[in-house]
């Protein structure tokens, strides 16, 4: 045997060795196995639980950095800088928003608090030096200005409805389960959501939002998603609103997987601390 | 009277933000952005392993990740090759082997695996961009150790007033106030440094020139101005925050007119008809802020009492300039303004142009401040006390001069004749004028609630003894008396929001003087004894576009007089900004609006920010 296919062989040995001992191949194949038998048997409100669980944002404890540009139908983009903190006690998930730059909205702040379902946000206008709750069909405008509406931010419209799982489909290269959900309030925007979720992560990939015509009036794609501490997070995301013609860009820029961030940052009077 | 004013602002802002920040993650090279990959055929073969060490991208670089074709759904997905390097980090579930990896060194980064997501779906909307500067951080780390934020806005105006109404009647006069071109350059700048998450400190600056050219009179004007503005630090505990500093202290749940909004003064050198945040000051004040759970109790030690800031002689608003609330202020002004440069007779009438100046008031005369909050799910409740002092100064005018001015045909009344009445008042030991601001003690609660789709908010402020300038009806404060007189304020503010895109808040507050003598009327109360004002704010963006309508107005409804600003602005981008306003003014003299009839004005404003 010719010295260089000893050395192959020699490689390729120790490459198997070190892939199994790091749960490689043979184990691996086993373990997509299992866990495609595992998806098949998930319910659309298992998957959609998951990805709530999982945060759709991605960040249930953690404090980020973002990049945004707004697009409007003529064109003419704008971008806005904020920081975003999160954190997640069990089934209660806060988030704490405020905007950096321009000059315009800098000083904006919101705060969510969703308690199991129970949802109550507010937001901070620096003009006015007073924080102001956000509630009912309120929640369905546009968040400072974007194409996402304030009920977005915390999934009430995924959150409160009736699911149904579809035949799963492919996004790009992922796998993706497909979800459709009917939101049951009557403050909601939507008549119908369709998510697909990556079977991997639990990040929803696509959303598509329809309303009581069924005529899609909101769309949310995914460019990029990143894993940070073992945890995947989407780092850049499209909204775009159909009928506006708008866009929303999104897009990560530091990112820290953080569990200790205090609860007191997380309350009412961090808006004005800010 | 009629009266037009045009405006023409230029407005320049530069607003910087400045951090230096290390990266939160390590990849670093993975959080450059990526053009996106241009659309391939959903049946395109692919290669099933994309070439490995490739050279990190570039914004330049039109294919940086070469990110392969895309493969049939059907087909089975590619065996990891047997020298792939295992996910240091892989989750028991995840099945990474789908996400495609964008770079091989990215991933053996245990923070950076970035995978694109290639959706055919992502077919509308716009494709954007993201230079190097969009996408770097403001924040200097994750933990919170120290972040550092600048920014910087500045704007111009100028004006023209086109007013053509009888001046003052007497002979020498300083400036009318007509025909004024007027330019303002405004800046503001702040830093804020955290060090960690328990302490900021914040430094904030707003500095003005101000340049005005009469026309009637051919005289410029000018005044250059720096304030601290609100600058202060910050110590926060898990239950107690506590700031020391020059601070914004905003009490009550009404947005425009809260009864219980007194802590800090205002400055009411360009009028009323404004937002809050250019007419609150903030106050040199020790606070501390408990919190228990839907309870906080906050107090505050305000060391200096702090007054309203108005102008007495120049400008618009002075309260004995041209444009003043009747005839005999104006007089009074015209004549105050005559004598001010005399060497000789200016002395005279010192007392009165000290009343704009800050009283001497020292730890001795400070504030006390507290206020108790509760919030549950459905409302905010609030109660305030604060043991302080009037914001507005109490003018006493002398009885002999008070009398002197009524009796005093216009004609007579020259600056000479003025400035002997009160040297003799002076030899006979007697002030002209008084002024002082008197303890003032306001006592308030308010709520805030929503009824779908509504904001209802509820103001009631009470202060047992408020100075109040009692007159004859149809005279100014000049010729009234002062006197301290119950006060009770209330206010339903009401506000509806749909986003950005239109907000709109109405609020109707009634104020009630308790226990005034017969035949006399408080000052601006045509009523005699009560106030109520309506007042609205509105914007309007349609469709997030770039125009937006908006407008603050405020219609004192017993007059009635009115005092309203409508404005139309226009947003190019992020940057810039063209504003058009008008703000008119009108109703009976002495009223809210009357007082200011001769204030109208027309701005452009355009203003620059980053």
């Amino acid at each position: 045997m010719h010295a260089s296919t000893h050395r192959r062989a020699r490689v390729a040995a120790l490459c198997t060795f070190l892939a199994m001992v790091a749960g490689g191949a043979p184990v691996d194949a086993g373990k997509k196995k299992k866990k495609k038998d595992k998806d098949k048997d998930l319910t659309a409100q298992q998957i959609v639980d998951k990805m709530i669980d999982q945060d759709p944002l991605g960040y249930g404890g953690a404090e980020s950095h973002l990049t945004m540009a707004l697009v409007n139908d003529r064109d003419q983009e704008s971008k806005r800088k904020l920081f975003m903190k999160s954190r997640k006690d069990g089934d209660t998930r806060r988030l704490f928003v405020r905007f950096q730059s321009p000059s315009d909205v800098a000083g904006t702040s919101f705060l969510g608090v969703d308690d199991d379902g129970d949802r109550t946000q507010w937001l901070y206008l620096p003009a006015v030096a007073k924080s102001r709750r956000i509630s009912g069909k309120q929640r369905n405008a546009a968040f400072v200005g974007t194409d996402y509406s304030y009920a977005d931010l915390d999934n009430r419209d995924i959150d409160d409805s009736t699911k149904e799982r579809l035949t799963d489909e492919a996004v790009g290269k992922q796998d993706c389960f497909v979800v459709e959900a009917l939101p049951t309030s009557e403050e909601s925007a939507y008549a119908r959501v369709m998510l697909w979720i990556a079977k991997d992560s639990y990040l929803p990939l696509r959303i598509r939002f329809f309303d009581s015509s069924d005529t899609e009036i909101k769309r949310l794609t995914v460019q990029e998603v990143k894993k940070v501490e073992k945890r995947w997070v989407i780092t850049e995301s499209k909204m775009v609103d159909l009928k506006r013609q708008h866009t929303t860009v999104m897009k990560v820029t530091e990112i820290d997987i953080r569990d200790d961030i205090p609860l007191e940052q997380f309350e009412e009077r961090a808006l004005e601390r800010e | 009277m009629i009266r037009f004013g045009t405006g023409l602002t230029i407005a320049l802002a530069a607003c910087v933000a400045a951090t230096a920040s290390p990266c939160l993650v390590a990849d670093a090279e993975a959080q450059v952005w990526k053009p996106k990959q241009p659309k391939k055929p959903a049946k395109a073969k692919k290669p099933k392993k994309k070439p490995k060490k490739k050279p990190k991208p570039v914004e330049a670089d039109p294919d940086p990740v070469a990110e392969p074709e895309a493969e049939p759904e059907a087909e089975p997905e590619p065996e990891p090759e047997p020298n792939a390097e295992p996910e240091p980090d892989a989750e028991p579930e995840a099945d990474e082997e789908d996400y495609e990896e964008e770079d091989e060194e990215a991933s053996d980064d245990d923070a950076g695996d970035t995978v694109r997501i290639d959706d055919e779906f992502d077919d509308v909307g716009a494709d954007v961009k993201f230079s190097a500067s969009d996408l770097a951080s403001d924040a200097a780390d994750g933990t919170g150790a120290t972040r550092l934020e600048t920014k910087a806005l500045g704007y111009g105006r100028l004006g023209v007033d086109t007013i053509h109404d009888p001046p003052p009647r007497v002979t020498d006069r300083k400036s009318t106030g007509e025909d004024v071109l007027e330019f303002r350059a405004h800046g503001r700048a702040e830093g804020t440094s955290r060090f960690g998450e328990r302490v900021k400190v914040k430094v904030s600056g707003r500095a003005d020139a101000e340049l005005g050219l009469d026309s009637d009179t051919q005289i410029g004007t000018e005044r250059y101005e720096a304030q601290i503005w609100d600058t202060y630090a910050d110590v926060y505990t898990t239950w107690l925050d506590v700031r020391f500093g020059k601070q914004l202290i905003t009490w009550g749940t009404a947005d425009l007119l809260s009864p219980n909004d007194v802590v800090n003064p205002r400055d009411l050198r360009r009028g009323i008809a404004l937002q809050p945040d250019e007419l609150r000051i903030p106050v040199l004040a020790l606070s501390a802020t408990a919190f228990s759970g839907p309870l906080s109790l906050q107090g505050a030690w305000i060391p200096v009492a702090p007054t309203n800031r108005f102008d007495l002689l120049d400008g618009d608003y002075a309260i004995l300039g041209p444009h003043a609330a009747t005839d005999v202020e104006r007089r009074v002004g015209a004549l105050v303004s005559a004598l001010a440069d005399d060497p000789m007779l200016g002395i005279a009438v010192s007392p009165i142009l000290a009343i704009g100046d800050d009283p001497g008031n020292g730890i001795d005369t400070g504030e006390l401040a507290a206020s108790g909050s509760i919030t549950t799910r459905r409302i905010d409740a609030h109660a305030y006390f604060l043991w302080g002092h009037e914001r507005s100064p109490r003018i006493r005018i002398a009885e002999d001069l008070r009398e002197f001015l009524t009796m005093t045909p216009a004609e007579m009344l020259t600056p000479q004749v003025f400035a002997e009445r009160i040297q003799l008042l002076a030899m006979e030991g007697v002030a002209a004028v008084r002024v002082d601001q008197p303890r003032r003690v306001h006592t308030g609660v308010a709520m805030a609630t929503r009824l779908e789709p509504i904001g209802i908010k509820l103001d009631v402020g009470y202060t047992p003894g408020a100075a109040t300038v009692l007159v004859t009806p149809g005279l100014g404060p000049v010729l009234g008396e002062v006197e301290k007189l119950p006060q009770v304020t209330g206010v339903v503010s009401l506000d509806y929001d749909r986003g950005t895109e239109l907000s709109a808040v109405v609020e109707v507050s009634h104020t009630r003087v308790l226990d005034v003598p017969a035949g006399a009327d408080v000052f601006q109360m045509t009523k005699g004894d009560h106030l109520t004002v309506v007042a609205t704010q509105l914007s309007w963006n349609p469709s997030g576009g770039p125009v937006t309508l908006s407008g603050i107005g405020f219609v004192d409804i017993d007059a009635p007089s009115y005092a309203i600003r409508p404005a139309l602005e226009l947003s190019g981008n992020d940057h810039w900004s063209v504003e058009i306003a008008a703000t008119l003014y009108g109703g009976p003299a002495g009223t809210l609006g009357g007082i200011n009839t001769d204030a109208d004005q027309v701005t452009l404003t355009v203003q620059y920010g980053l």
